[in-house]
């Protein structure tokens, strides 16, 4: 393919992105392209032969020409006006700020001088925009260049370190560190310098800034490269992380604290179960070997009153026991642990300790379970404990008749009840016999039997697996206690 | 019949269950301490050794470990007795390597047919009788 050199240079002229103007010697337009055209609003008649000022802000028109004329003593190709602010003035007298760079054209008709002039609008938005940002981080930014040296801080900078940045631009980042870490530092800059992807630095490692007057600050640090004309341009941005150590110390020690305590208490409560119980060894025990009638034989009195000392230790070690119970859940160091409870076993485990005190009070102990599984999630320990306790507490007030233990699951609940055909409870007593040491007056022995304590425990370790316990009652006929669990999802 | 070592510390336990077990027909050796409970258990290898938990000298967990090193005294066993009676007690001393558990007060109507399920049947005792003098 033959390429037409002329054609090439006038296509490749036409289709330049930027703005191209020609000028002669004397500063009069003698070449436009179509972006000349584009770019000042005028059609090319209108430029060629006129002079360049005319593309040239008013205030700067004066200063012009002797600009020209020292490019044209010395005609280098490279961007004008270094460090100036240019413009562009179009037809329409806006302006618009630009960016020229000039070469020098040899031509039989003597030196062009040739302008490429770029509008720069957008791109200087956007810097602003960047710059705008960058003012307004939160966070410290920190730009270095690949040898370490500052280039680029923003305003958190300067109030952050103490710096004002004209102070920081030009000298190695390692200012900004604290001296202990100032010798290992170049290292990591190479490091990161080897694979730079964004990522917070020092994962593990306790960071820290230094100030101006000396003084360090715990950091937290992230790394990110910007490619730059002039080489990679590493961006730290700094966050003072003081408060958060602080707050985070703080959690630690009260953690530490509150585990103190846990152990302290739950080492009194051990120690408090092993006192209490010692004692009552002696008292039962001593009292058993001589009912059992192993140091000799008792007369009837003496037997009478042996049966009443092992009959109160018997009682206070169940006030013990029940005592010790509450302190461990008041304290919260009963854990509940939520299984699938098969409620028909439980049923059957609970019947089985308690029907002994049953026959031997003539009592009828009646299970009623549905012939098919029926499985809820509870703690199997809490509700075996809650159910200990009411179907005890039927079997102990009841005199005659039966106590039924029935359990009834639907979709939604799982019920079981405990009925009994003791004396009923007074509608006065009702609410009042969940509380601590409240009997209630249905027993008509002469013996109080109970701590006074089971149902308060019940009451509490059905709030802990999230039951419910419900009484109805109708004096002379009997009681009915319910709990109330949900389904096993 | 069988002979039994008991360690433990406080005077009134100890007086107890000896005199039960005595009363069932076994003979009994007393230690105080571990040191004093580990001498005896080497000297007179007992069928089975009741275990207070709390020795003023050691942890009932520490006798069990120092009894299961010996290799002479591995194979004994071990029921613990604890007046702790926490929950999870029970479950830690079992896996723990004890052959038994029982918590304290102990019932003595039935302490030595529980003491008994730890012995092979021809090493049982009868129930207590007042047929042993005692002193």
């Amino acid at each position: 393919m033959q390429l037409d050199a002329a054609q090439l240079a006038t296509g490749l002229l036409e289709s330049a992105p930027d703005a191209i103007v020609g000028v002669s010697a004397d500063g009069i337009i003698v070449l436009v392209n179509a972006q000349t055209e584009r770019l000042f609003g005028y059609s090319r008649h209108e430029l060629l032969g006129q002079p360049l000022e005319l593309l040239v802000p008013e205030s700067v028109r004066d200063m012009h020409p002797k600009h020209r004329e020292e490019y044209a003593a010395d005609p280098v190709p490279r961007p004008m006006g270094a460090g100036m602010e240019l413009a562009g003035r179009r037809r329409d007298g806006s302006e618009f700020p630009a960016e020229i760079s000039l070469s020098a054209i040899d031509t039989s008709d003597g030196v062009i001088i040739s302008a490429a002039v770029r509008d720069v609008t957008e791109r200087q938005r956007a810097e602003r925009k960047f710059r705008g940002l960058l003012e307004a981080a939160p966070d410290a930014i920190v730009g270095v260049d690949e040898t370490g040296v500052i280039v680029l801080v923003n305003a958190q900078t300067e109030r952050l370190f103490g710096y004002p940045r004209s102070e920081l631009l030009g000298l190695q980042l390692e200012i900004l560190i604290p001296e202990s870490a100032r010798a290992r530092h170049p290292k990591h800059r190479e490091g990161y310098l080897g694979d730079p992807h964004p990522r917070p630095m020092g994962a593990g490692m306790e960071l820290a800034g230094r100030r101006r007057d000396g003084s360090e600050f715990p950091a937290e640090i992230s790394l990110s490269a910007i490619e730059t004309e002039t080489g990679l341009m590493v961006s730290a941005a700094i966050r003072d992380v003081t408060d958060q150590k602080n707050t985070q110390q703080q959690l630690r020690e009260q953690n530490a604290e509150l585990e103190r305590l846990s152990k302290v208490k739950d080492s009194f409560l051990a120690s408090m179960s092993h006192e209490l119980r010692t004692p009552l060894n002696a008292i039962i025990g001593f009292t058993g070997t001589l009912l059992m009638g192993l140091p000799g034989p008792l007369n009837g009195e003496q037997e009478r009153q042996l049966r009443t000392v092992e009959h109160s230790g018997r009682h206070l070690l169940a006030i013990i026991n029940d005592i010790l119970d509450l302190a461990r859940i008041e304290s919260g160091a009963v854990q509940i642990q939520l299984e699938e409870v098969d409620c028909i076993a439980l049923v059957d485990s609970v019947a089985s300790t308690i029907a002994p005190l049953a026959h031997d009070k003539g009592l009828e102990l009646v299970i009623d379970i549905p012939a098919h599984p029926v499985m809820v999630k509870s703690d199997t320990r809490a509700l075996g404990q809650i159910l200990i306790n009411l179907v005890g507490n039927a079997v102990k007030f009841t005199e005659t008749g039966e106590v039924r233990v029935a359990l009834r699951s639907t979709d939604d609940t799982t019920t079981i009840s405990i009925t009994d055909t003791g004396p009923g409870i007074a509608e006065t007593e009702l609410r009042s016999i969940f509380n601590a040491f409240e009997r209630g007056s249905r027993i008509n022995s002469t013996t109080k039997e109970g701590t006074g304590l089971g149902l308060y425990i019940s009451h509490k370790l059905s709030e802990l697996v999230g039951a419910q316990i419900a009484v109805s009652t109708a004096i002379g006929v009997g009681s009915t206690f319910t709990v109330e669990l949900g389904s096993a999802d | 019949m069988a002979h039994l070592l008991m360690i433990e510390d406080h005077p009134h336990n100890l007086e107890l269950m000896t005199y039960l077990l005595r009363a069932a027909g076994h003979e009994v050796t007393a230690a105080v301490t571990a040191e004093l409970g580990l001498k005896a258990a080497r000297e007179c290898r007992p069928d089975l050794i009741v275990l207070d938990i709390q020795l003023p000298d050691a942890t009932g967990f520490e006798v069990l470990d120092l009894l299961r090193l010996d290799p002479e005294l591995h194979d004994v066993r071990v029921v613990a007795v604890t007046a702790n009676a926490m929950v999870g007690d029970r479950d830690h001393a079992l896996s723990a390597g004890f052959d038994g558990y029982l918590a304290k007060p102990i019932e003595p109507a039935t302490f030595t047919r529980a003491i008994d399920s730890f012995l092979p049947s021809e090493l049982r005792g009868h129930e207590p009788t007042p047929s042993w003098a005692g002193d």
